[in-house]
This record gives C-alpha cells, structure tokens and sequence, in this order.
C-alpha cells in the first residue's frame, strides 16, 4: 500500500549561517543599488534560517522592505512547500503572500492547489480558495474544497470554512464550518463524518465547532445527534494563564428518548492545575452527572463505562527539597447504591526528610485528616498521625541492604460511635523495624545454544511491628491491599491507617534472568513467600496459614515471533491457586497478532472470577484487515465480549465495518445493577488517514472495544 | 572618500619599474600602497597615469589582491579579486576572478563585480553553473529599513582577519 | 555452579554525571529519579546542558497513566483493572543525537464501590511505587545505553 501513497515531505534543513537572522541569494548575476534596490536574476536562491525560496528573478526593495520572487517559484519551510509564480514577502511584518500555488503540507501528509497563501511564522497558515487530500497524485478518492483553511500555530484545531467533500471526484457532503485536530495532543474532536448505531443511542453523528476566541483560552463545541435519544450538546472550555491551564467540559442532552421518564441528563468535568509560587501548586478535579447510568448511554472521552465513580478534588501542595505539605478536599461522585461512603474534607500530610550524619536517613511522615460520611448518622472522625522512622540504606554495585525503625503514634476523636463499639478517643502507638537485603548475582550460561548472561537476585526481608487492639477504631480510608508479587516486600497490608497489622514476618524472594549479548531480557521468572513466624492478632489481618501464598511470574521471549506470560499464587497449605493469569501470543511484525489469555480469581470481593479471552488481528489482503476478539466468562458460561471488525485501508481513507456485543453494567431505579443486560452496536466508520490521527487506524481497532489490547509481557 | 585622492600616495614594494614615457609604474612583490583612507595590497600593482591628475588606472593582481577604502557616508568597503582594476575619473572598480566586495553588512562574491562608487552601484556577474553564481549575504539588520544609519563605530561582525591597514 | 557477583548499575568512566531539567524539580517522577540516581550513586545536577557539556541529560515528558480492564464481575461491573503508566523521556549522551526512549510499567489494581476512599489511597500508593520502578528502570537502561554508545561511539 505504501508504494504508491503520498510519500512524506522531507524534513527541512535550514541553511546553517553562523549568524541565525543572516540571508543568503545567490543568482547568476545581482544588481544592487546601495541601502535601496538589489536585484538578481537566473537561478535564484533565496536561504535564511526558517525558509529557502527559489526563483527565477527576485528583487528586495529595502526601502519598501518588500521582497518579490517570479517566474517558477517554489517556498520551503517546516511546515509547508508551496510552487507558485509569484510570492512576495513583506519584510516588516514577516508575513508571505503566494498566489495561484501548488502545496505540500508537513503537519499532516497532505497537499493540494489554492488561490492565495497567506503565511507567518507568528500566526501560521491561512490558504484562501483551496483544494486538500492526503491521496497521492492520480488516486485522488477523496478531497476537499473550501473557500479557507487556516492552520493557526500553537492551536490545537484548524479551521475549514464552506467546505464541499468530493468522494471520487463526486460531491457528496457540504458543511458551512468544520474544526479537524492539527496535533497530536489527545484530542477525541471529529474525523470527518464517524457514523455509528449501537443500541444505546442508533445511528450516531457528531461534528464539532472549534471557537478560537483568544491567545490563551479556545473552546470547541460539538453537538451529538442521536436517533434514539435525541441531541447531546458537548462543550470543551480551554484556558491558558500564566502559569495555570485547565478544562471545563460540559455535556447537556434535553429530555432523552432512550430513557423511559425523558428526564434530563448532564455531566460536568472541571481540571485545573496551576503554579502559585516555585514550591505551591493548586490542583482541581470536579467530576459530576445526573445518573448511575449516564456513563454507560452516551459513553465519555474520560471516563470508562463500568467505572464506579467520579473524583471530586480540590487540593493545594507544597514541595521543597526536604519538606512537603500536601491538602486537599477529597471526595467522590458515586455511581450505584453506595450510601455510606467516606470523603476527606480536608486531609493534611506534612513529610519531612533529612540525613543527620552519612547516609542516615531521618524521615517523618505526619497526617491530619476529618472523615466525614455522606450517611448522617455514621461515624466520624478527626485523626492525627505521626510516624518518624530512621533508616539506613547501604548500596553498592552487587547489593543493597536496609535497616529502618519507625514509630507509629495515632490520635482519634471519633463522632456517632453510640452502639457501634468505637470509643470516643483512641490513641495507638506501634513500633516496626525492617531489615532488607537483596544480592545480585551472574554467570554466562548456555541459552538454546546460545550464550548468554543468567543473573540470580535473591531477597530477604524480616519485618516486625508490634500489636494493640484496633476494634475501637472505625474503617474510614482502610481495606485490604490486593496482594501481588509487587506487594511482597511492601510490608503492609492494608490501605489508609486505620488499621496496621501486627507482624513478626520473614519474606524471601528470588528473580532470575536471561539476559542476551545487548542486555536484553530473554526470559525472567520470580519466586517469592512471606513467612508467618506467628499468628496475627489484629483481627482483620487473621490468616488461615503461616506462609502466604506463593507468588510466582514469568516473562518468556520464545524466540522471535512466540511470547508468554504467567503469574500465579498458590497457597502452599492446600495447594489451590487464589489468582493466575497466564497469556500466550504470536506476534509477527505489527499486524499479525494472535493472543490467548485466562485469568482466574478464587475470591474477589466475595466472587469467583474466571475468564478466557481471544484477540487476533490478521491482514486479509494488501488493504484488507480483519479484527477479532472473545472473552468468555467461564464461571458462568457465557460470552461477555464478542468483537470483529473489518477494515479497508488505502493510502488516504480507511473504512471499517464493526459489530460487536458486550455485556454492560447498567443500574436499575433502585441502584441494583441487573446481571445480564448486554449492548450490541453496528459502526461503519469512515476516517481520512494522514488527517490528524496519528494512531495507525488498525491499531486503534485492536485497542477498540470493552477489552481492548495490551501486549502480555514487559520484558525490557 | 573622494578627498582620498587629493592626498599624497606611499608606495612601498620590494622592486618597482617606471616607464615615463608612458607614464606607467609597475610595482612588484608584497606591494602596499595607501592614499588616504585607500589601501591596496597586492603581488603586483600597475599605475597607470598617461591621462594625467584625477584620471589614473589602478590595476592590481595577487592571489588574491586586497583594496580596502571608507566611504563619504564613513562605511567601510574592503574588495577581494584576482585582477581588481580602479578607474579614478568614473570612480568604478572592476574586480575579476573570484571577486568578493564587502560593505556596511552585506558581502558580494562572483566571477566579476562591478562597483560604481560614486553611484553606490554594483552589478556582479557570475558562470553559468551553479557553483559559480554570484552570492551575496546580507546582515539581518541590513536588511531593515535605513533609519538606523550604521556608525562607523558600529561593531561590524567582519569575518576577514586583520588586512584593514 | 559458577555464579559471581553482578555489577550492573555503573555509568562507563567517561561519564561524570547526569544533568536533569530544572523546571520539572517538583515532577513526582523526577524526584523519583533523583532519588534513585542518588541510591547509585551517579551524581545529577538540574541545570539546562551547556552545548558542549560532558555530563549525560535527560529531558523527562509528561507521562499518561491508562486504565486498561482485565475482568468483569458478573454484573457488567469492572472486577480489576490495569493500570499502565507510560513513561517517556530524551536522554543525550555527549556529543550523540538526542534520542527519544519510552516504556511502560504496568500494575494490577481492583475497585471497591463500598470502599473508595480506601481505593483512592492504593491508587496513591500503587502510582507511587510504579514511579519508583520506573525510575530505577530509567537509571539502569541509562548504565546500558551508555556500555553500547562507549562500544559504538
């Protein structure tokens, strides 16, 4: 396909001058008049630092500060070649003017023919009368023709005003004003005309309007019009000052068809971040919607549909070299029937480090924070804590060792503790101390006939920690931490502070890799196990046995085209497997992809979890591709995602046909989610390559969907 | 400036051949002649003065030869040639093979340059294949309108070592 | 059975250091790396590279966290995600081009309804140590590329 395609615009090399802002002509022969007139004439070229103009003749008119080039003219910047016969240059403000001229643009691999260039390195583009395609010469599918396109710098959107598109020389679609991303930032805004029906919304359009109403602050705004439910407006607010940016995006749909009550339905988003001083930083992230069910309808740009909620944050942080403060609002749009959810209104957490002598290190880390719940009457509380600890870090080049002791003293005030067995005021002290130590070691070693470098890093870590009773204490910012191998060596089991286990522990751990002759890993399996030395008395850390779970993973480069991945825990007392998740894929250059993976949780949240999942994406021919993807819940034997899509892709437009049916987590008027409501969707999305979206359109299929796609292993 | 040649010529060389007949000087090997603010340096400079005061020839050759001179408006011009040849009665100098002149901030390189002083008028001339066209550079703020009038004590970013006398 | 001791964390002596932007000091991730340069004992200062500096620099970009699910209660309701954060960054050796080095870090995280606060702090606390796998990768590709740049500079 790439033969015959656009090729890319080479990059531009400005002639190096020792002096940035000098100009260079050279022409077979010059005329010029002192400070005035400088004429020159054959072969004519024009070099500075940003761009080179060829000419047959050109004259430059000091006095005027006009700069004229004739004949065949052609003007090479960064961002664009253009072949003209007449450009002129107005030296005082910079600004080109090209007439009736060919095109080459570099920001995206497209050209085309205008009338008139109007071109500044301050503003940017502006092409007056103007034809564009990204098809190469000849196999011209698709262009457009508009009376201006403008290309403003630094913007994120370019401009296209009357703008008719002709389909194989045929127009076929006219639109007084369209906004097309021109960078590559994130930007979900329209590829011209993306069709989609799913059963939530039926057949889908939206085109957005890019106002750009100043320097430093832009909005765009793009009505959605829906079948089923009617017009959703979505507005994006973008400001830029100083040393602060953020986003106000607001999404409204009037009385929805889909829904039976017709009611409205909204969502807002508000992100700020921005600098106060070298070390304060003010941060906001405000989330909110009208329904449980909002996110799952009409889907979001910044939210998954089977997310659980929405951060409502407003914080402030202070950062210097020793200390840090950090506080912040914390709280949570909720979605479903989760009444008594605990929020931070506020949390404060000062860290201060320092070395006292060598390479001690003296860290304190301190916490106050006010729990309040959205149920009135569940408990409250105010907390302070304070941990300073002492560590002392030795490494060289084969190991690392560490010895830490720290002291960790809370303070609680808790509120609505009637009959609920929390006392008013609690105070707990615990010690801890840590020792670490890790070894790596090596030898060359034999690989399938190949030598190779194997290393062993075994680990060891004993912790302690000593025990009081926490059943006064309620659960405000505290649950079990999911325990993986990452987790091993973390030495806490739960999150928040509101309950700290009691440990007299040893875990041991041991990698090993292969490594190839340029350091690359071939293969990489790690083994690892806490030890109980005795029981836990903290109530929720109780466990079942004296040894956790075996954590073992494993990376394996099988040669060039064959990769697995594996990571399991088995209990080693009745040797069942809590939780694996193992994939094999097949990989051949980037478009032939067959992976098969599973995945199995004992008991998660009260669940059993297992799954087995198919994705695959399989060239058909030269420009036909195919996309394929099934996951089935095998506890429950059904099919959760099924996936294909077909794509026909040539040089400047790709069309793809998708069908797909996933299962959805929709809530019912009491806020319970129903367990087999499924949603099934037909899209035909018809895209312009080269325009603005980076992402090669097959991959962003394989990436499409409930489950998408990730390469299983992380080998470096 | 045009007071230049109202003043006494030095010559000095290390041989020199007079024909008074025809009234021609010929000096030869590291020739440096000044007439007030000109200055010549060449392997081989001939005077040709048969026409009288104020309508001398000057044709210098070196490898290359190097004529520098400040002009009434106090830029500074400095020409570069094979052959470099003055006309003081049109005050034109002609420079041929791999010419280069250089004033205010802007420099003129070519096969021959053709430089009326008096008009302040250059015509340059270069081969027909590419590497011989003529190349001129100017000076970014040459290139800005002449208000700004350079001072002669404007630093000028001269990139030929040493040969002002 | 052969096995000695490994040294891999060492920058080639013709290097004296590293040199990082001084506009991103507070970045979460560039403390994470300043930390990790001063556990291997490679010193770093934060200043912008002269032309002709010998010291290594290394230009980190905003990095992208993604969420990416892994298995769904039998409600439609999300059971585990993955978290994936991409880390991209220029690294300069002396007197080389400038070239652009990314990966990714990924981690297995669940969500909790009935407890968000509680998620929220893990989140936290998982972002905090990927950073720090992160850093620690950055450190030790850097000891890498620069044995292969010494052996093909």
């Amino acid at each position: 396909v790439v033969g015959e395609c656009l090729a890319p615009l080479a990059p531009f090399e400005p002639f190096d001058s020792a002096n940035p802002r000098q100009i260079k002509v050279q022409a077979n022969r010059a005329e010029i008049q002192q400070d005035t007139v400088a004429q020159f004439k054959g072969n004519v070229d024009i070099l500075s630092n940003d761009s080179h103009i060829q000419a047959d003749e050109a004259r430059i008119d000091k006095v005027a500060q006009q700069l004229q080039a004739r004949g065949k003219v052609s003007y090479r910047d960064a961002a664009i070649l253009v072949n003209s016969n007449d450009v002129s240059l107005d030296m005082a403000s910079g600004q080109f003017n090209m007439l009736n001229s060919d095109y080459r643009l570099s920001v995206f691999n497209g050209r085309g023919a205008a009338e008139q260039i109007l071109l500044d390195t301050e503003t940017g583009i502006a092409l007056e009368d103007v034809s564009f395609t990204t098809c190469p010469e000849g196999g011209e599918d698709w262009k457009i023709v508009a009376s201006s396109i403008t290309l403003e710098k630094g913007k994120v959107w370019g401009e296209a005003r009357n703008t008719r598109f002709y389909l194989g020389g045929v127009p076929v679609f006219y639109l007084p004003y369209f906004a097309f991303p021109i960078s590559d930032q994130r930007q979900t805004g329209l590829l011209i005309p993306e069709f989609d029906t799913s059963s939530s919304t039926g057949l889908s359009y939206e085109q957005a309007f890019y106002w750009n109403m100043a320097p430093n602050y832009d909005a765009t705004i793009a009505p959605r019009l829906m079948a089923n439910r009617g017009t959703q407006l979505k507005g994006e607010f973008r400001y830029l000052v100083g040393q602060h940016f953020g986003q106000l995006n607001l999404e409204y749909l009037g009385n929805d068809r889909g829904l039976g009550s017709n009611d409205d339905r909204y969502f807002y988003r508000y992100v700020h971040s921005g600098k106060l001083s070298e070390n304060w930083q003010i941060s906001a992230d405000i989330n909110g919607l009208s329904d449980d069910n909002y996110l799952v309808d009409l889907g979001s740009d910044y939210y998954n549909r089977a997310d659980t909620h929405l951060y409502q944050t407003v914080g402030v942080n202070y950062y210097s070299d020793n200390l840090d403060f950090h506080m912040a609002f914390r709280d949570f749009e909720v979605l479903g029937n989760h009444p008594s959810t605990y929020r931070a209104l506020p949390e404060m957490k000062l860290f201060y480090q320092d070395n006292p002598f060598g390479d001690v290190e003296f860290r304190v880390h301190s916490e106050l924070a006010y729990f309040d719940n959205r149920q009135a009457d569940a408990p409250r509380a105010t907390r302070f804590h304070i941990a300073p600890s002492l560590a002392f870090p030795y490494r060289n080049q084969w190991g690392e060792f560490l010895a830490e002791a720290s002291l960790l003293s809370t303070h609680y005030r808790q509120q609505n503790v009637e009959g609920t067995g929390l006392s008013r005021r609690v105070e707990r002290n615990l010690g801890q101390a840590k020792l670490y130590g890790a070894i790596n070691f090596e030898r060359q070693t034999e690989w399938f006939s190949r030598t190779v470098t194997q290393t062993l890093e075994p680990k060891i870590q004993y912790l302690y920690t000593s025990y009081e009773d926490q059943t006064d204490i309620g659960l405000y910012d505290t649950t079990r931490l999911l325990n993986d191998f990452s987790g091993l060596f973390r030495g806490q089991e739960f999150t928040g502070l509101d309950r700290i286990s009691d440990n007299n522990q040893l875990t041991l751990g041991v990698t090993s890799r292969i490594l190839d002759k340029n350091n690359r890993e071939q293969f990489k399996l790690s083994l690892g196990q806490i030890f109980y030395l005795d029981d836990n008395r903290v109530q929720a850390a109780s466990k079942s046995d004296n040894r956790s779970a075996l954590a073992a993973e494993l990376d394996w480069r099988l040669g060039s085209k064959w990769f697995a991945h594996a990571d399991v825990q088995v209990s080693t007392a009745n040797d069942n497997v809590e939780r694996s998740s193992m994939s094999l894929e097949y990989q051949h250059d980037d478009d032939k992809i067959v992976q098969l993976n599973h995945r199995f949780v004992r008991d998660l949240s009260g669940e059993r979890i297992e799954q087995l999942g198919l994705t695959a994406s399989w060239p058909l021919s030269r420009n036909w591709r195919w996309v394929g993807r099934w996951y089935k819940d095998i506890d429950l034997q059904r099919t959760i995602e099924s996936y294909t899509g077909v794509q026909y892709e040539s040089c400047c437009w790709s069309l793809a046909l998708v069908v797909q049916r996933n299962l959805i987590n929709r809530f019912d008027i009491t806020g319970v989610q129903s367990t087999n409501e499924f949603e099934s969707s037909i899209s035909l999305r018809f895209s312009f390559n080269g325009l603005g979206n980076g992402a090669r359109n097959t991959r962003k299929l394989l990436e499409d969907g409930l489950f998408g796609y990730r390469q299983p292993y992380l080998l470096n | 400036g045009e007071n230049d040649f109202k003043q006494p010529i030095k010559v000095d060389s290390k041989s020199q051949f007079v024909d008074g007949k025809s009234k021609t000087s010929i000096f030869r090997e590291d020739v440096h002649i000044t007439q007030g603010s000109l200055s010549i340096d060449a392997d081989e400079v001939e005077v040709i003065a048969i026409e009288g005061e104020g309508r001398e020839v000057f044709i210098a050759r070196g490898q290359p030869a190097v004529y520098g001179q400040t002009m009434d408006d106090g830029s500074r011009i400095k020409a570069v040639a094979n052959e470099i040849r003055y006309q003081v009665s049109n005050s034109t100098l002609t420079l041929t093979g791999n010419a280069e002149l250089q004033q205010n901030s802007s420099k003129v390189s070519g096969d021959s340059i053709v430089f009326n002083m008096e008009l302040e008028q250059l015509i340059a001339q270069g081969t027909d294949d590419d590497e011989g066209r003529v190349t001129t550079i100017f000076q970014p703020d040459s290139l800005r309108s002449n208000d700004k009038k350079e001072s002669p004590a404007d630093p000028q970013p001269d990139d030929d070592k040493g040969s002002q006398p | 059975c052969g096995f000695t001791l490994r040294g891999d964390i060492r920058l080639p002596d013709n290097h004296t250091g590293v040199t990082l932007s001084p506009e991103l000091t507070h970045l979460p991730l560039q403390r994470a790396l300043k930390a990790s340069l001063e556990q291997f004992q490679i010193n770093y200062a934060e200043t912008l590279p002269a032309s002709d500096s010998d010291q290594i620099h290394i230009q980190l970009m905003p990095e992208s966290l993604n969420r990416r699910l892994l298995s769904l209660f039998p409600t439609g309701q999300v059971a585990e995600y993955e978290l994936l954060l991409t880390v991209r960054y220029d690294v300069t050796f002396p007197g080389q081009e400038t070239h652009r080095v990314d990966f990714e870090i990924s981690r297995e995280y669940q969500d909790d309804p009935d407890a968000i606060l509680a998620k929220s702090r893990e989140l936290d606390l998982i972002l905090h140590e990927m950073r720090q796998e992160a850093a620690e990768r950055i450190v030790r590709l850097l000891a890498s590329q620069a044995i292969q740049t010494k052996a093909s500079g």
